[in-house]
């Protein structure tokens, strides 16, 4: 049960919670094992999105080894038989990719092949603002996907943390009218830090309640902190939750920080990651071998430690880069950018498989595959059967859906 | 027809309050040494030194790293001989280059709003730059973003006709909203259409007709690697009509047109007013300001004079009511705070990180401002921000200390190449030495009134006083606030709610 609590009262009483070594009850629902809705929505369902950021080479991701294109345009990039672990007779995953393949043989793994956008723009920074805003290519759009979809979905009792970017910046897709969304590299980071003397974090809190001043733009910066004061204190008692403060690797692998928050119980409902740069324009074998490894063993390790806890039911993954990489190697023994490229769903929720065509390496646009699925259908596709709103309203136009969840 | 709230401000209105206004709005803010003297002053002549700045000598510096653009045939020259992987190497590092050079013009900028003598013509060119936008994300010319940040500084108060034509000529321009891949056979609407829509007139003044037509007039406008050209081949010499008038239009022509509407000179008046003073102004304020701006074919000045004279600018929905953008926090921060070199990495990223990064706009409609500026995230990172600007930094002693130790474990030029001429730290003493105080209280309202715009409630008052009196138990007797206290009360009115209002 909720009990209608006051700021100011959450704020005094969880200070004292938090001295005496306890939260306030309503804070520690899952101890129960018993489902409540994440503040805010109306299930407990969360997504975690994961970022290759600078595009990711998505032909020695998932291989079409059948296809002699392929070696032909890539004569020392080209991922030969002993390196391929096969998903079937045209297409392997490059066999970095073993904690992939075991969500894939566990029935957990959907692959979107060939996905994209029209009129592809090849910058890395306007492309990735194309999928985090979910615009045309030739729309500049000020508010992102995710902002949206809050602005929309959230009911009033949703704090900022409905969103958390464990990234060094806010991610674009957070953009909304509302101002959903808090980014942290480490929970114990995100909050205001207090001096070496009396201005401490009580006085500081106490400083910026809301009073009604009459003044509506100092009530709503006074509203806005008390919410982040709120905020950062929730995603550091999550954090001690989960006692991951002690959990030094906890740093430099992002989704064990989604996994700890998830298990604190944090009212969150989108996590975002990014790792990378996948940006690999020269001397690309050993570089990307090691992005990729890095990247499944801790997405798979991920979704491990969310079925030991029981979570795995609430929580999908979904996985893109901003573009793939040019069908044939140059020079410098890398790719360079390009266009469509595969993308991964992961979770207990997934229908498996394969979707979507496969790259067609003969007919290309200009030395780069054409796309055969909008990304925005992979939105879709989330927001229509994993969150069960309204598509349109926040992509803004309609998309099919893919039939990936369920 | 005219209106009370044009009217100029009483003379005996001008106070440190409203002169504290003045300053920060049409400035960044200033140190307190100037606005005690503009105070004295009497507000025209206050008014006469801050708006007509031609008067204050500014130094004609440039930034130190904008690259040459180099042109078609010289770029062909450079990569005549270079096989593939050279060409490649060549353009990354072409790239890097670019990169640098933005990342100094954005750190050359933010110094000259601290530093300048004439505050208004930076602010004003802040204006101009989020609304006539263009973005180093597409823009990625080094020169070409430079070229607009000087057109909206040398005309920030100039002839607003003259401006909008100088920033459509710009290749920044041309280039941003896609004027320069516009031909007769193909033309592109995009600059047409902001033209109206964002840039002069507002949405709902014109019809879809006129966007087609205006951007066939707009075909030729064109540029090569360094300044407009006029290409006649690719212009549509065909009749259209625009806005009721029919005729063989070019871009000037249009230009002409649009500036012949009465809702353009209200338009932007009403973009300025919400700019200095506050959003959504009366009909009155706008039309008032409009019918001067026409009176004067666009000129700038009697406009503006009108604006920062006017009793709606001093009133109570004007003073203290407006959320510091990025800039202002920071400039505003350091100049209040005298940071006067502040470590320009910092600063550069605390812009991004705030959401107005310079040379880098959202999207063409510029930044929203207002609470726009204002989530969570953004409200911790302005609540840090001052203890971090102000934190101890290493001393130039310090750093000579420290190369010589480096110097004989590592390569010294390296060392050099990391710590380029590091800040020098703040200097607390001379900060509280400028305030007359001899108690806490004293304290707290000495540097109350020097940071906020808008009063503290005597809870909050209480509060900070408590926070002071923590640290050392023992009563104060006169002159012994301590330089804990001082901070103490420093560190927490400057993470205030009430901080963030200008």
């Amino acid at each position: 049960m909720h009990i209608a609590v006051s700021r100011r009262q959450f704020l005094k009483s969880s200070a004292i919670f938090a001295t005496a070594g306890m939260a306030p009850a309503f804070l520690t629902r899952s101890a129960s094992g018993v489902a409540l809705p994440i503040n805010g929505f109306k299930d407990d369902r969360v997504l975690v999105v994961i970022q290759l950021s600078g595009g990711n080479d998505g032909l020695n991701t998932v291989v079409p080894y059948s296809n002699d294109v392929y070696y032909q345009n890539r004569p020392s990039l080209g991922l030969k038989e002993d390196r391929l672990l096969k998903l079937n007779d045209d297409l392997a995953f490059n066999d970095k990719l073993e904690g992939l393949m075991r969500l894939y043989d566990d029935g957990k793994l959907g692959l979107v092949q060939n996905v994209g956008y029209p009129n592809p723009d090849r910058s890395h920074f306007r492309s990735m603002e194309i999928w985090h805003t979910a615009s045309d290519s030739d729309a500049f759009v000020g508010s992102g996907w995710i902002g949206r979809y809050f602005d929309n979905t959230c009911s009033g009792s949703a704090r900022p943390q409905a969103g958390v970017a464990i990234t060094n910046e806010r991610p674009q897709a957070f953009d909304g009218e509302e101002g959903f969304g808090v980014v942290f590299d480490r929970p114990e980071r995100f909050g205001w830090r207090p001096g070496k003397g009396g201005d401490t974090l009580d006085r500081f809190t106490e400083l910026n309640e809301e009073k009604r001043t009459g003044n509506p733009t100092l009530d709503f910066l006074q509203r806005t902190t008390s919410n982040a004061i709120m905020s950062s204190h929730e995603v550091r008692e999550a954090a001690d939750r989960a006692g991951f403060e002690s959990n030094t690797r906890g740093r430099n692998d992002p989704l064990r920080t989604v996994a700890g928050l998830i298990k604190g119980d944090l009212a969150t409902r989108i996590y975002y990651v990014s790792m990378g740069s996948f940006d690999t324009h020269a001397g690309q074998a050993g570089k990307h071998d090691s992005l990729l490894q890095q990247f499944s063993s801790s997405l798979a390790e991920f979704q491990e430690s969310l079925e030991r806890e029981g979570l795995a039911d609430r929580v999908l993954t979904m996985v893109f880069s901003e573009f793939g990489r040019r069908v044939g190697q140059n020079a410098s023994g890398g790719t360079d950018h390009g266009t469509a490229a595969p993308m991964f769903l992961v979770g207990s929720n997934v229908r498996p498989g394969l979707y979507g065509a496969m790259p067609d390496l003969t007919d290309l646009d200009n030395g780069d595959l054409k796309y055969k699925v909008d990304f925005r259908s992979v939105y879709a596709t989330v927001l229509e059967d994993w969150f069960e709103t309204d598509s349109k309203a926040i992509l803004q136009q309609q998309f099919d859906t893919l039939p990936l969840i369920g | 027809m005219s209106t009370p709230l044009l009217e100029p401000l009483e003379r005996d209105a001008w106070d440190a309050r409203t002169a504290r206004h003045l300053l920060n709005r049409a400035g960044f803010g200033v140190p307190r040494s100037r606005w005690e003297r503009l105070t004295s002053l009497g507000m025209e002549s206050a008014m006469r030194e801050l708006l007509y700045y031609e008067t204050q000598f500014e130094s004609s510096s440039k930034p130190r790293l904008v690259l040459d653009n180099p042109s078609v045939q010289e770029r062909r020259e450079l990569y005549r001989d270079l096989d593939e992987e050279g060409r490649r190497a060549l353009q990354n590092e072409r790239r890097r280059e670019e990169r640098k050079s933005i990342a100094e013009l954005k750190g050359w900028w933010l110094d000259r709003m601290l530093a300048t003598k004439r505050p208004f013509q930076e602010k004003l060119a802040l204006f101009w730059h989020g609304h006539f936008a263009t973005s180093a994300q597409k823009v990625t010319v080094p020169l070409h973003n430079w070229q607009v940040n000087d057109i909206v500084r040398r005309n920030a108060s100039g002839n607003f006709k003259t401006l909008a034509i100088e920033m459509g000529q710009s290749p920044a321009m041309l280039d941003y909203l896609d004027n320069r891949r516009s031909t007769k056979r193909k033309p592109n609407e995009n600059w047409a259409r902001e033209l109206m829509e964002l840039f002069t007139m507002g949405v709902g003044n014109y019809s879809e007709d006129d966007i087609k037509n205006s951007a066939r007039a707009f075909t030729g406008w064109n540029s090569d690697h360094e300044k407009f050209v006029y290409r006649e081949d690719l212009h549509d010499f065909e009749s259209k009509t625009f806005m009721g008038r029919t005729g063989n239009f070019d871009g000037w022509d249009i230009i002409d047109i649009i500036f012949d509407q009465p809702v353009t000179a209200e338009y932007i008046a009403g973009e300025l007013w919400t700019y200095f003073a506050y959003a959504e102004p009366e009909p009155e304020i706008v039309s008032g300001l409009g019918a001067t701006l026409r009176d004067h074919d666009y000129d700038l000045k009697p406009m503006l004079d009108q604006l920062f004279a006017s009793r709606a600018f001093y009133s109570d929905k004007a003073i203290g009511t407006q959320i510091k953008s990025p800039a202002q926090l920071i400039i505003q921060l350091c100049s209040e705070l005298g940071v006067d070199d502040p470590p320009y990495a910092l600063v550069v990223s605390a812009m991004r990180q705030l959401g107005q990064d310079l040379f880098n706009p959202p999207n063409v409609k510029g930044w929203d401002g207002g609470k726009a500026w204002i989530n969570a995230n953004a409200l911790l990172y302005r609540y840090n921000l001052p203890a971090t600007l102000i934190a101890p930094r290493a001393t130039r002693d310090d750093r000579m200390q420290q190369k010589k130790k480096n110097a004989a474990k590592a390569d010294e030029s390296m060392m050099a190449e990391r710590n380029p001429n590091r800040p020098a730290p703040w200097d607390a003493d001379a900060f509280f030495g400028q305030f007359e105080f001899t108690t806490v209280g004293e304290c707290l309202d000495v540097l109350t009134e020097h940071c906020l715009s808008v009063p503290l409630s005597p809870a909050q008052r209480a509060t900070i006083i408590e926070a002071m009196d923590a640290r050392e138990r023992t009563r104060m007797t006169p002159n012994s606030v301590s330089g804990s206290r001082m901070r103490t009360a420093l560190h927490l009115l400057t993470s205030s709610a009430e901080y963030q209002l200008c």
